[in-house]
């Protein structure tokens, strides 16, 4: 059996989750059955509102399951003290603390909380698992800095670290990239995915951004109201179909060979492109944005040869040459001319 | 260290203004007739060592452990509401506990509740007991409806209005109450740190050093709640049990001095802000030992300066604090975005 693998860090079989509000018992899911596996990054994804925060708070034993039962570590989770699962499981979330009067490094040091004693006097391994956990994130250099004084990736990678110096085997993060830019979103990701990879943490994270999900999580956790929790392999999901299923939407599609979503329009010309490797993505990324349709044998064809030099055929003659990307969008968007008169180009 | 020396300040200013304190009164006494008499030698007239040692010492250690008290409760709350501007007074947890105290002070006229005349031991026990289960009551409330208001703001103005409320209780309770039963309460609710007795000392000291020894054992808990409740739990504290342990020692460091000297505005919600000004830091570590510093030393001060007039009489407490306290609380306010613990 697959389960009794001794990687399993947590697992459930047939949970039910949800909350109690005086006599109300409100479901939000049943039948969840899952594993996470040591040192592996998962992305959990879902739609607002599909429950993935209360799985996290469930899985982080803030929020104790209707029914069925977890296992940490092959031992249900309701025998584990409040100390113990403290050692086990670090939590990142996007709650706003009072925080911003401490520096990094007292920040950081609370995480030591649940190894040091009453009055939470760390000892000289204490603080050399701090600057461990510090230099990890790559933030050790901000050790004496206000947290106040953090951008908000930087304060994301500290509150990483304080999880990292509770030494737990588990790390659940709830969005950790939601307030982060661009770049410093995908720094997160490579960081987490670095976790897993080199420390043998398991990571799981929700998430809303699916390209970074299928760019670096091992595994993939689709949760919906109606679906319930569709666990895989990344790479299984994208084949097996799931993950265009899961995001469908009439005119949203996923581009299995692209690896994104796209609108999909609708009555699009067709044209034939013939170009190489980045150029080709992003003459079809143009392409495509404007209403067209690729196709192997139209009588439309551009030949694109550098991003300065693309050529429009018509049947096998060369309607206009383009310079750059913005002459061949601003001639394809006279999208009126080509409703027109469907098969034939506008003259110029 | 650093954060070490910073100690050393407050301690200077307190041995300064609690020497001050037995010194400066409104009774004229020669410099050198109270060192004689702090060195238990005869002074010309016994009045004079009455007054140094039945009054004056045991108001300058009643400002000292009140203020000590006002501002650490202060600052508990702080932490708990994770909210800077939340204060014993701003909360209506000092309310509550005047209506405990106009509950016995006028329900039972002036025969219980008259500190300044002299009350009987049952009669102040009644009047503490009576503004701790009216703190709590209104501590209760307060954490009740920070389960259901969210903002920070408007459970500040949740606490301004149980303020009221209870304010109107008493003003209902003045109405049916006696004259004199009017008067030893208003009298008390000028605040001030004459109304304990060289006898009733070691009570009120008693019980505010076990109010302030609970909120010096809840330093690790109180670190790990800045980062709010959900991480709290997670580092392995029981937010529950916490939260009831603060109660619990708010309630008694506010009751108590309530119940003693009267409602006193200002301290509670200021000093834990000059404290960390000076500290730049809220670890509690650093930051709880100097805000009871702190409010040791300002309350020491105000009772200086509330005795400053000489003969003429004397200042009544919430006269001074709120001069004192209510600037820095505007600076902190307009200096928000620059001061770390905001952000």
């Amino acid at each position: 059996m697959a389960d009794m693998r001794s990687d399993i860090m947590i697992q459930a079989r047939n949970l039910t989750i949800g909350y109690r509000q005086g006599r109300k018992v409100k479901k939000v899911h049943t039948g969840l059955s899952f594993a996470l596996r040591q040192g592996e990054l998962t992305c959990l994804l879902g739609p607002n509102g599909a429950g993935k925060s209360t799985l996290l708070r469930t899985l982080g034993g803030t929020q104790a399951p209707l029914t069925g039962d977890i296992f940490l570590e092959g031992r249900s989770f309701t025998t584990y003290t409040e100390k113990e699962i403290s050692r086990k499981i670090g939590l990142v979330l996007t709650d706003r603390t009072m925080a911003g009067g401490l520096t990094v490094f007292d920040l950081v040091s609370l995480g030591r909380h649940p190894h040091t004693g009453f009055f939470g006097r760390l000892q000289k391994r204490d603080e050399e698992i701090v600057y461990q956990s510090l230099d990890a994130v790559g933030v050790a250099f901000k050790a004496g800095s206000y947290v106040a004084e953090l951008s908000d990736g930087e304060r994301q990678k500290v509150m990483i670290a304080k999880a990292l110096a509770q030494e737990c085997p588990l790390l659940l993060l709830d969005e950790p990239t939601a307030f982060l830019d661009v770049v410093s979103r995908i720094e997160m990701m490579d960081l987490l995915h670095e976790l897993a990879e080199k420390k043998g943490k398991t990571v799981l994270l929700s998430t809303h951004d699916l390209e970074q999900a299928l760019l670096l999580g091992d595994r993939l956790w689709l949760l919906s109201r109606d679906k319930g929790l569709v666990c895989g392999a990344t790479e299984d999901l994208v084949f097996s179909g799931e993950i265009n299923q899961f995001f469908a939407r009439n005119e949203i599609i996923f581009d299995r060979k692209n690896g994104n979503f796209r609108p999909q329009k609708r009555e699009g010309k067709k044209i034939t492109l013939k170009a190489e490797g980045e150029l080709f993505f992003w003459t079809q990324n143009a392409l495509t944005r404007n209403g067209f349709q690729l196709e192997e044998q139209a009588t439309l064809v551009l030949e694109a040869c550098s991003p300065h030099a693309f050529r429009l055929w018509e049947n096998n003659q060369i309607k206009k040459t383009f310079t750059s990307f913005e002459q061949l969008i601003a001639f394809v968007k006279q999208k009126e001319l080509f409703r027109e008169r469907e098969d034939i180009l506008p003259e110029l | 260290m650093v954060k070490r020396r910073m100690i050393w300040l407050p301690l200077l200013i307190i041995a300064i203004l609690f020497t001050s304190c037995l010194f400066i009164g409104s009774v004229d006494i020669p410099f050198r007739a109270v060192v004689r008499i702090l060195m238990g030698e005869e002074a010309e007239k016994t009045s004079w060592a009455f007054i140094v040692l039945q009054t004056r010492l045991p108001q300058a250690v009643t400002a000292l452990f009140a203020g000590a008290a006002l501002a650490v409760s202060g600052l508990l709350l702080q932490t708990l509401f994770a909210n800077p501007l939340a204060g014993p007074s701003i909360l209506g947890i000092d309310s509550g506990a005047s209506l405990g105290v106009a509950l016995v002070m006028l329900l039972f006229g002036g025969t219980v509740g008259n500190f300044s005349a002299g009350l009987s031991f049952s009669g102040y026990i009644a009047v503490i007991i009576a503004a701790f289960a009216g703190a709590t009551a209104v501590l209760g409330l307060i954490i009740f409806f920070s389960t259901l208001v969210r903002s920070n703001v408007m459970l500040l103005i949740i606490g301004i209005m149980i303020g009221y409320l209870t304010s109107s209780l008493i003003s209902l309770l003045n109405f049916f109450s006696t004259a004199e039963g009017v008067f030893s309460y208003t009298m008390w609710g000028m605040g001030d740190f004459s109304g304990i007795s060289l006898t009733q000392l070691p009570l009120f000291c008693l019980l505010l050093t076990g109010g302030l020894v609970l909120a010096v054992l809840l330093i690790k808990p109180l670190n790990a709640l800045l980062l709010g409740e959900r991480y709290a739990e997670n580092l392995g504290i029981n937010v529950k049990r916490v939260r009831i342990l603060l109660l619990v020692s708010t309630g008694i460091l506010t009751a108590v001095t309530t119940a003693f000297c009267g409602p006193i505005a200002f301290i509670g919600l200021a000093v834990p802000h000059i404290a960390r000004l000076m500290l730049r830091s809220s670890n509690h570590k650093y930051l709880l030992p100097l805000t009871l510093l702190w409010g040791a030393g300002i309350a020491l001060l105000c009772n200086l300066i509330s005795v400053l007039p000489g003969a003429t009489g004397v200042i009544p407490l919430n006269a001074i604090t709120p001069v004192l306290g209510a600037p820095v609380i505007i600076y902190v306010i307009v200096n928000q975005k620059k001061i770390q613990y905001f952000n």
